[in-house]
């Protein structure tokens, strides 16, 4: 990627001439796998290439971000052009400010075994095989429940990035990442339950093997379509819940992740995803029990929000958002650090040459508490056990959360009640209501479940970990 | 334009030996000003040039995405990659042929009212457009701002191996504006859409800023609204969120893949007699406008539900054949994931044909109270099939009683997409062009429902 590169060093020169205070060049340039297929027939595959350069830069107090994928000087000097004429009539009363200098340079790769370049397509088409295989397991064993539609899409990505700052900052990095989903509609003669899985990851072919992804399709197949034979059952007074990992793993993401966001704390995405009710809190507040530390993290390996630096240069390090039921810290990148007095945590991603870097979550996750599930249980005397769920809802200040279980059973006198599964219970709390009610939290944090995370405009698409261990909470009304 | 790549790609492929390929070039030239906190964040420039194609031998298929290549040997190169992979394929369930020239006559579209004749200059005013429309909001009771004008002028040019090769231009643009007081609770909206943003450009920014402004200052002092079963107003931001979501059922992709609840019910009453939407990009002056579809096939308006009934889904020339109809101008090259394409149908735009009430009218329908909504957001179904599913009010939500609009708040949509059809109970003559993120991009009118359901956290 010689050519692109020094158009991303060109892209610096040219910041110079035009006297700007900051000008930053993020040139991506990879190649995809693809394939799709419905009910075990390929409707599509294929590998493509595509590269670009996206330019940040700050002038006169306001920016300009300028992208463009023709690679030539003629494009390059135009785009950045009109970027920096419209960002210098903003006529913004405060200026805009990039914060603390930063000055980093590396290279730098996912960790992985073989990249998805070496593996020829003869070898990727299989993975549509051992799909098909783990739905046709799945079926054989659920007797009468059928699975009329089972589709699955899995996509590889291997590029070069090659990130430059006028500040000094250089990396080169090489990604290796995997997005995909399952998606299957399973039916009997009680009801019909629908369940889309993602299928996320970094690092190289050997994802598919140590993650085990395909025995995991099976079973989480096999129980989807035990759940259509969940019968309804009406509590008449507030009860105990036993939530599972995959239920964890998306309150973290979306009571805790998307309300510390900084941005969204100041206003700046205010118009599509949202604010916070942090907004009105300080850090310290209390607004859940002792027993809830949530954090994210994008350096656990392997995880779909792996980066040993962000995407405005800062070396990845682990977020502590709550602890021990108070707000503690804040997702930023070098912007929203300043504002809040305080320096980028490295939460900037951008995803794709051709879309500014905003904040961002990698891995964000419940912390283990003391408990086996078995000792969550043991002392309800009425609940339900809700391993995962469907809907998912919730306001854009992440106050007002609504959960639908899809995997759920019955819990009696301290035990599971296996062959009572239960309906789709709702849990419709406030993120304060739910996190005061958790007395307890297992010793197992399931790093395993994954996501694409939706933000910002044009819309960006995040990989990311929704996890954490199981989780009880008490006396809850369901809806 | 770059014509020259279009046939130089189709050429290659037809020399392949390829039973059908359709190339389709897109230069794309966008801008966006992202707005917060009353002033300007970003201002983006994009210049995007791409070639989509897709090609089919003996029913098996590929289609894909691809930067503009540094020169005709690259390009081939790549072709032949692809031509590799294709015939190592297996034939695709969703494929059968493309459309067959001669080429038609499309519709005749006046230049002036589909592609602004000022957007190389209208960037430079852009700025200016959003710094009226903040202030606008501000004059009007709001103490904060944050939205986008979005922007742009797309080429499309577009081949086929079957005797198909024309061009379009057009632009667009769409605004959106939300206004907040210190806090979270007291907001209000305002989205438009159009072609033309050099035209009444400003103006209709600054009502759309003096709107949002307004509702926000009317939601000071908003209590929690009682969960219950309510008559509600929708505004047209909000129909257009909740009552696109089942014609967009009407599409044979989502049925075979699992994802629609309408597979039998052609034929069957969803709605009210007086309801009817079609899909429609033939009208000039909105923010989507195609003359022909991706396999060359004239675009048209298409009734999906008439008179309460569904009457058509869309189709492409494949997909058309396996459902034993014709195609109806709907075949799209879209993207799949990882720069891959289908050639598969899609919808344009919805249009919900306009009543006959006024919004006084709809307050008035009868004496019960009523619950008014002006956006929502994070539409998730507990199951598409069934049509179960929540959204969430925001920016704006007032129960009308006795003439009085009372400011309430958190407060959750949870119905069924079939009932909230079936409830429909008059339609505003108000029919607008409205843009709004990812969620939606149609033309809608107020509409009002029946019992719909509202939930609320029960701790």
């Amino acid at each position: 990627m010689d050519n692109i590169q020094d158009l991303a060093d060109y892209v610096l020169t040219y910041g110079q001439k035009k006297r700007v205070s900051y000008i930053e060049a993020r040139a991506i340039s990879g190649e995809d796998k693809s394939i799709g297929s419905r009910n075990g027939e390929i409707f599509t595959a294929g590998s493509s290439s595509n590269s670009g350069i996206g330019v940040r830069v700050l002038i006169d107090g306001g920016m300009g971000f300028a992208a463009f994928s023709r690679l030539d000087k003629k494009v390059l000097k135009e785009t950045i052009d009109l970027a920096i004429s419209m960002a210098q009539k903003s006529f913004r009363k405060v200026p805009l400010s990039i914060g603390e200098p930063v000055v980093s340079e590396a290279k730098w790769k996912i960790p992985y075994k073989t990249s998805f370049a070496d593996v020829d397509f003869d070898t990727f088409l299989t993975l549509n095989k051992e799909y098909s295989e783990a739905i046709n397991r799945a079926s054989e064993k659920v007797g009468d429940i059928k699975i009329p539609n089972s589709n699955f899409f899995i996509q590889s990505k291997t590029y070069e990035k090659y990130f430059v700052t006028s500040e000094g900052t250089k990396l080169n990095s090489h990604h290796e990442e995997i997005t995909g989903y399952s998606f299957i509609n399973t039916q009997s003669l009680d009801g019909l339950e629908q369940r889309f899985m993602n299928i996320m990851g970094t690092g190289g072919w050997e994802f598919f093997k140590e993650s085990k992804i395909f025995d995991e399709i099976e079973k989480d197949t096999i129980q989807i379509a035990f759940s259509t034979q969940a019968k309804q059952m009406k509590f008449d007074k507030p009860i105990d819940m036993v939530v599972g990992t995959e239920v964890a793993g998306i309150i973290s993401h979306e009571n805790v992740g998307h309300p510390s966001e900084g941005d969204r704390i100041m206003g700046r995405e205010a118009a599509q995803a949202g604010e916070s009710f942090w907004k009105t809190l300080k850090i310290g507040a209390k607004v859940g029990s002792e027993h809830v530390s949530v954090s994210d993290d994008p350096t656990i390996t392997g995880s779909p929000g792996f980066y040993k630096y962000d995407d405005e240069g800062v070396p990845a390090k682990k977020r502590e958002l709550m602890l021990e039921g108070k707000l503690n810290e804040a997702l930023l990148n070098r912007d929203y650090g300043a504002r809040f007095g305080l320096s980028s945590n490295a939460a900037a991603r951008a995803d794709g040459y051709n879309r500014e870097p905003i904040i961002r979550m990698a891995s964000t996750y419940i912390e283990p508490g003391d408990f086996t599930l078995e000792e969550l249980v043991e002392d309800v005397k009425e609940g339900i056990y809700m391993k995962s769920f469907t809907e998912w809802n919730i306001d854009d200040v992440r106050y007002q959360s609504k959960y639908v279980g899809q995997e759920c059973y019955y819990i009696k006198n301290g035990e599971i009640q296996e062959n009572i599964r239960i309906k789709r219970p709702v849990l419709e709390l406030t993120s304060v209501g739910l996190f005061s009610a958790i007395d307890g939290c297992s010793k197992e944090v399931a790093f395993k479940h994954t996501g694409t995370c939706g933000k910002g405009d044009p819309m960006q698409v995040a990989p990311v970990y929704l996890c954490g261990p199981e989780l009880r909470m008490r006396n809850i009304r369901l809806n | 334009m770059n014509n020259e790549i279009t046939q130089t790609v189709l050429d290659y492929l037809v020399s392949k030996g390829v039973d059908a390929a359709v190339v389709h070039y897109r230069n794309e030239r966008d801008r966006q000003i992202k707005f917060s906190e009353n002033q300007i964040d970003t201002n983006k420039v994009w210049f995007t040039e791409s070639v989509d194609f897709f090609m089919a031998k003996d029913e098996k298929t590929i289609g894909a995405g691809l930067s503009i290549p540094e020169n005709d040997q690259q390009l081939k190169l790549i072709l032949d990659n692809y031509y590799k992979t294709l015939v190592k394929l297996t034939p695709s369930p969703l494929y059968k042929d493309i459309f067959e020239g001669p080429q038609p006559t499309y519709q005749k579209l006046n230049t002036n009212k589909v592609r602004d004749q000022k957007f190389d200059t209208i960037a430079l005013e852009a700025p200016e457009l959003v710094n009226g429309a903040i202030e606008e909001s501000l004059n009007s009771g709001s103490k904060r701002n944050a939205g986008t004008l979005f922007f742009g002028e797309i080429h499309r040019h577009l081949m086929t191996s079957k005797g198909i090769n024309t061009s379009f231009v057009h632009t667009y643009w769409d605004f959106n504006i939300r206004a907040m007081d210190d806090g979270t609770d007291h907001t209000g909206t305002g989205n438009i859409a159009g072609a033309i943003l050099s035209e009444k450009g400003s103006e209709l920014l600054n009502k759309i800023g003096q709107q949002a402004g307004e509702t926000c200052k009317k939601m000071a002092n908003a209590k929690q609204g009682q969960a219950g079963t309510y008559d509600v107003i929708l505004s047209p931001y909000v129909s257009a969120d909740i009552l696109s979501a089942l014609p967009q059922q009407a599409d044979p992709l989502s049925i075979m893949f699992g994802y629609s609840g309408l597979k039998d019910k052609m034929g069957e009453q969803l709605a009210p007699d007086f309801v009817t939407i079609t899909d429609n990009p033939t009208q000039e002056n909105s923010n989507v406008c195609n003359p022909f579809d991706y396999e060359g096939v004239p675009t048209r308006e298409l009734p999906i539900i008439e008179n309460g009934i569904l009457k058509n889904f869309i189709h492409n020339t494949s997909t058309a054949m396996m459902f034993d109809a014709k195609s109806t101008g709907n075949s799209f090259l879209g993207d799949s994931g990882g720069g891959l394409r289908i050639l598969a149908p899609s919808f344009h735009s919805l249009n919900f044909k306009p009543g006959n009430s006024t919004l006084d009218d709809l307050i008035g329908f009868n004496t019960k109270p009523v619950i008014y909504i002006q956006n929502s957001w994070y539409k998730r179904y507990t199951n598409q099939l069934e049509g179960i599913f929540s959204t969430i009010p925001r920016d704006g939500m007032f129960l009308i009683k006795n003439g009085e609009w009372h400011p309430i708040k958190k407060l959750r949509i949870s119905d069924n997409l079939y009932n909230v059809m079936k409830n429909i109970q008059a339609v505003g003559k108000d029919i607008q062009n409205v843009k709004w993120w990812d969620e939606y991009s149609d033309f809608y009118p107020h509409v009002r429902i029946a019992d719909l359901n509202l939930t609320a956290a029960t701790k």
